[in-house]
């Protein structure tokens, strides 16, 4: 039974792993192969793109129409729409969410971990992307969408090293301590992990910002990607927190038996922080 | 058990659903002759946000009318990375997939500020009198780009002696059927 239960939990890893997001296919040459096919057959998954559409058209004229006039009703309209963008957009492929759910499989925490987690990944992805889309959209206009794209993809490839990096010390700290895992403190492994999975800008935000700036409305752009940051940071966290009360059954599972417990627990730290390294090892490739 | 294995499904859901950044609504226009199947044309319509991106980077005005030379750097820049993936196409002839390897006549052009596509597929297929079925869909596998039919998105360039009829198999595929008339 608990191997049955260890093996679904490893194949729900697995199976995300690949199946993050990727480059924009018009504009470059990198395509992964044959990961969503069965996706495209799905109403909900149409559904919910359906809406991002709608979402992200309504951003478009929502701008448009407060480079006319300012009015409340566009201001509301504009924090709510960007708001809800980011939760339904953060539930997407990609965006750490895979990083959190294994580094809270890993080791025990509070659901105060997973907010602060949630936070710093959402931070961290439109922070910068305004930082980027200030650069375009002011400093180099005349970089074209493939040259943006390939600079999202070394950012990509550089938070990748850091992930591998962090996931093979989680690896070796797990291997090295027999009872007692010395990791880094808690709050510095967060914000470390957080900046390192946040680091690949988000397209959305850095086109919402780019379009401002043309429009001449930064300041409405920039609260348009604070509040998308504020809903994919609830996603995130919803994630992480759902993944800390499903370890916690975990946990429930084996508590009869101490030594298995111990046993199992450092078996399960080996293999989300060897899943770290994958995720990571997976971000510099699909990007090379 | 049967909470966590719902646990896990939750999870498991969650990471599948969508992540577009680009959304093609497409339309086809299935070409016939007398003598068979010639081709399909292709039209894709992109959402605003990417139609805009395109026209800043690729229009000297930054107008959205698109010249044929800027035609050119977009079908060059922004679509010809596609035929590794057979552009978006998943084409099914009595069950067997074929791949589009090239296509012709590419043209972008806008429609307000809404950036669309045009190119032509050549599929030259002489037609029997036994019904041939040909499934119709675009989709990119990387999800980066969310691609689905235009309402009414199947138009057929009909000659007197083919038959034809299609139906949609999902919410993305087109099943065309056609036949030569006894």
């Amino acid at each position: 039974m608990k191997i049955i239960k260890i093996a679904l939990i490893v194949f729900f890893l697995l199976s995300c792993v690949f199946i993050f997001a990727r480059e924009n296919p018009l504009t470059g040459e990198k395509l992964s192969k044959g990961q969503s096919s069965f996706l495209q057959k799905s109403s909900l998954w149409h559904t919910i793109a359906g809406w991002q559409k709608d979402m992200n058209s309504k951003l478009n004229h929502i701008l448009k129409d407060m480079k006319q006039s300012f009015k409340l009703k566009y201001f509301l309209i504009l924090i709510s729409v960007s708001l809800l963008f980011g939760v339904i957009h953060a539930i997407g492929p990609g965006h750490g969410k895979m990083i959190v759910g294994a580094y809270f499989l890993k080791e025990k925490a509070l659901p105060v971990n997973a907010l602060k987690l949630g936070s710093i990944i959402a931070i961290t992805h439109s922070g910068l992307a305004i930082l980027l889309g200030i650069i375009f959209g002011i400093i180099v206009k005349s970089m074209k969408m493939h040259g943006r794209i390939d600079i999202q993809n070394y950012m990509g490839i550089i938070s990748g090293a850091f992930i591998t990096l962090l996931g093979i010390y989680y690896l070796w700290q797990k291997i090295k301590d027999k009872e007692h895992f010395h990791y880094l403190p808690g709050k510095k492994n967060e914000i470390l992990l957080g900046i390192f999975s946040g680091m690949v800008p988000c397209p959305v935000s850095m086109t919402i910002i780019l379009f401002s700036i043309y429009l001449d409305v930064f300041f409405f752009g920039f609260l348009s990607v604070l509040f998308f940051s504020v809903g994919m940071a609830f996603t995130i966290s919803l994630i992480g927190l759902i993944t800390i009360k499903s370890r916690h059954l975990i946990s429930r599972i084996s508590i009869k038996n101490k030594q298995k417990a111990q046993v199992m627990q450092k078996v399960f730290g080996i293999v989300t922080s060897l899943l770290i390294i994958i995720i990571g090892l997976n971000l510099i490739f699909n990007r090379l | 058990m049967r909470k966590f294995v719902i646990i896990c499904f939750i999870l498991f859901s969650m990471q599948l659903f969508s992540h577009p950044h680009v959304w093609i609504e497409y339309a086809v226009e299935v070409v016939f002759s007398e003598e068979g199947l010639e081709g399909l044309e292709i039209e894709w319509t992109f959402d605003e946000m990417f139609s805009w991106q395109i026209v800043m980077d690729y229009t000297e005005d930054q107008d959205y009318e698109i010249s044929e030379e800027e035609s050119k750097m977009i079908e060059k820049e922004a679509f010809g990375y596609l035929a590794d993936s057979g552009y978006f196409a998943y084409f099914y002839l009595n069950g067997k997939k074929f791949k589009v390897n090239k296509v012709e006549n590419f043209r972008a052009e806008c429609k307000g500020e809404l950036l669309v596509y045009h190119f032509y597929i050549p599929c030259k297929l002489p037609v029997k009198k036994e019904i041939t079925y040909l499934k119709i869909c675009f989709f990119d596998e990387t999800i980066f780009c969310e691609v689905v039919p235009q309402k009414d998105g199947l138009k057929i360039k009909k000659v007197k002696n083919i038959s034809t009829e299609y139906s949609m198999q999902d919410r993305i595929t087109y099943q065309l059927n056609f036949w030569m008339n006894k």
